[in-house]
């Protein structure tokens, strides 16, 4: 019974293992996957839409001024990845 | 073009390697507060046990702590919800894989899995978001940069400045930059610069403070995108969240300013809801948040405690110093001064249109106009101010003056109008009053309770000819001008020190 309950706990701690490194696994490849979707051209011809939507609720959102040196911080950030 | 490594079996080890050692390391930060020893765990067993506690304690705080230590993220109401939802539905032993699968999504969008997390107790921490990061300094800025440095000294270990990180979904320490706009804006340390630039890679490594069993001080009304967060604090984190209410104008008054104003202060107000105490900046501010709190019965809650604490109505030093430092031209037209930030409730197109009739008079005088505003609500103004300028009439228009030369301005006018249809306090007219100028000032609200003490000229703002009247009387009638002013000196400005004081023991009692 002993060896059981051993052998019981065990399988369950590697299923915990298991588990904790599939949801590391799939929350980490996300980023890659949304890595891959931002490469898609789709995705690039429509940027400038989105940076001027983004801009525009920034803008509602802490005024024009404000929202113009986040905008040069997002893009100084974006070049600085690269 | 992104240039990424190649995704092979080594570096995704790494990598995994490196969010478990991290989710470990969160998690034992949060274990002693949840009352667990995961002492020698593995992060999985850590998280088993840690998840099974909380299903047992089924506290809501005690839920918000897990998955802060899970995400490194402050989770949203819906999000918070979901995963105690999830918890009652679950047994002790797939208690952990409730855990997961709620944060699974958050953990996806944030990339946050490499932060580390510090939990923050005792201690008030200060949300100075907006005055941390931008070079701005109108109303609420210019309350937060005058309270927050009284604190400092003798009171430095007892509170904290925070900033939300730069995906708005945490509290981060303030750099040395942003120290230096908070505390020091009049005697600035350190360069004006811009804030330091975060690489993805920065994002992912940062360091989060976590209240817990704390008070927060929101000092500032937040920006739209947090008001979640924090109401989940308010609501389920065991921390106090306190408010400065400024004003209920947004909403009570929606008329007058841009809808997305409107739309962030309904947000808001779900904090109110939710928090401890509101201070408000005048009796006519606390007011407008006691009729808020009188509503909240229909939903089931009692909202907040609001308290009176009046705003300061003193000056700064340099303030003096500057409007000291000029000199007056005894033969010059005397000056007219309206500031504030141009905004229709601020009734300049009335001030203006004052001005207009009583340089048609006769009467000489120059008057000055100084304050922001967008584009949509400055540009007829403007116009008007040209063509009027264009004619004879002396008017100037200010959009961006710096402090010093506003100060200045108070130092060579013979009054000032403020006119305004609705405020929370009413800063121009305190500071006027604390340089020595007389006022031509509304007759109700807030501002009539800063002008009942002496020197000014109380109007009806939504009647033009008052307002002509009691400017003429300004420009014209020197025994009236001399009475308001000796009514002045009588006065004795509430200092910042007081204000911060009366704020610090609330908010610590």
């Amino acid at each position: 019974m002993n060896q059981d309950q051993t052998s019981a706990e065990r399988d369950l701690e590697e299923l915990r293992e298991a588990v904790l490194d599939d949801w590391l696994t799939v929350t980490s490849n996300v980023t890659d996957a949304l890595r891959d979707i931002q490469q898609t051209v789709s995705w690039r011809v429509t940027r400038p839409l989105r940076a001027a939507k983004t801009f525009s609720r920034k803008a509602e959102e802490v005024g024009v001024v404000p929202a113009g040196r986040l905008a040069a911080v997002e893009v100084a950030r974006r070049l600085g990845r690269r | 073009m992104t240039r990424t490594a190649p995704v092979t079996t080594e570096n995704v080890s790494d990598e995994i390697g490196a969010l478990r050692a991290a989710l470990g390391a969160r998690l034992e930060v949060v274990a002693p507060a949840l009352g667990v020893d995961v002492s020698g765990l593995t992060p999985s067993e850590q998280l088993d046990r840690l998840a099974r506690s909380v299903h047992a304690s089924a506290d809501p705080a005690s839920a918000w702590l897990l998955f802060v230590g899970v995400t490194a993220t402050f989770p949203s109401t819906a999000d918070l919800a979901s995963l105690r939802r999830a918890l009652l539905l679950a047994t002790p032993a797939t208690a952990m894989l409730a855990v997961l699968e709620r944060t699974m999504d958050v953990q996806s969008r944030t990339h946050s899995g490499l932060r580390t997390i510090e939990l923050v107790t005792d201690t008030v921490l200060v949300d100075v978001d907006f005055c941390a990061k931008y070079e701005h300094n109108t109303g609420i800025q210019r309350v937060v940069r005058h309270m927050v440095p009284e604190w400092s000294g003798d009171r430095d270990d007892r509170h904290r400045l925070v900033a939300w990180n730069q995906d708005s979904t945490g509290y981060r320490e303030l750099t040395a930059e942003q120290v230096d706009r908070v505390l020091h804006w009049n005697d600035r340390r350190l360069p004006k610069t811009d804030d330091p630039v975060l690489t993805d890679a920065d994002l992912r490594r940062e360091h989060v403070l976590v209240p817990w069993r704390a008070t927060l001080l929101v000092a500032e009304v937040p920006a739209f995108h947090v008001c979640d967060s924090l109401t989940s604090i308010a609501r389920w984190s065991g921390t106090a969240v306190d408010l400065i209410g400024y004003d209920a104008i947004p909403l009570v008054s929606a008329d007058s300013v841009p809808n997305a104003e409107s739309e962030r202060f309904a947000h808001y107000l779900t904090i109110v809801k939710h928090a401890r105490r509101v201070y408000g900046i005048s009796v006519s501010a606390a007011d407008e948040f006691r009729g808020f709190v009188a509503t909240l019965p229909s939903q089931g809650l009692s909202g907040p405690e609001v308290v009176d604490v009046t705003l300061a109505t003193e000056v700064s030093p340099v303030a003096r110093a500057a409007a000291s430092a000029v000199t007056v031209d005894a033969d010059a037209e005397p000056v007219v001064l309206c500031v504030g930030s141009h905004e229709p409730r601020k009734n300049q197109d009335a001030t203006l249109f004052a001005a207009e009739l009583l340089h048609r008079e006769g009467h000489r005088f120059r008057i000055v106009f100084v304050g922001g505003g967008s584009r949509l609500a400055t540009m007829h103004f403007d116009k008007r101010v040209a063509k009027l300028s264009a004619s004879g009439m002396r008017v100037e228009s200010h959009r961006r003056l710096g402090d010093s030369e506003l100060w200045g301005l108070f130092g060579v006018a013979r009054f000032t109008v403020f006119v305004s249809l609705h405020e929370g306090f009413g800063l121009p007219v305190a500071e006027s009053l604390a340089l020595g100028v007389p006022v031509v000032t509304s007759d109700f609200g807030s501002l009539d309770e800063i002008a009942r003490v002496g020197g000014c000229l109380q109007v009806d703002p939504r009647d033009d000819t008052a307002i002509v009247d009691a400017m003429r009387t300004l420009l014209t009638d020197d025994a009236e001008h001399a009475r308001l002013v000796a009514e002045i000196a009588e006065q004795r400005p509430k200092t910042w020190r007081s204000y911060a004081d009366e704020i610090w023991t609330a908010v610590t009692a």
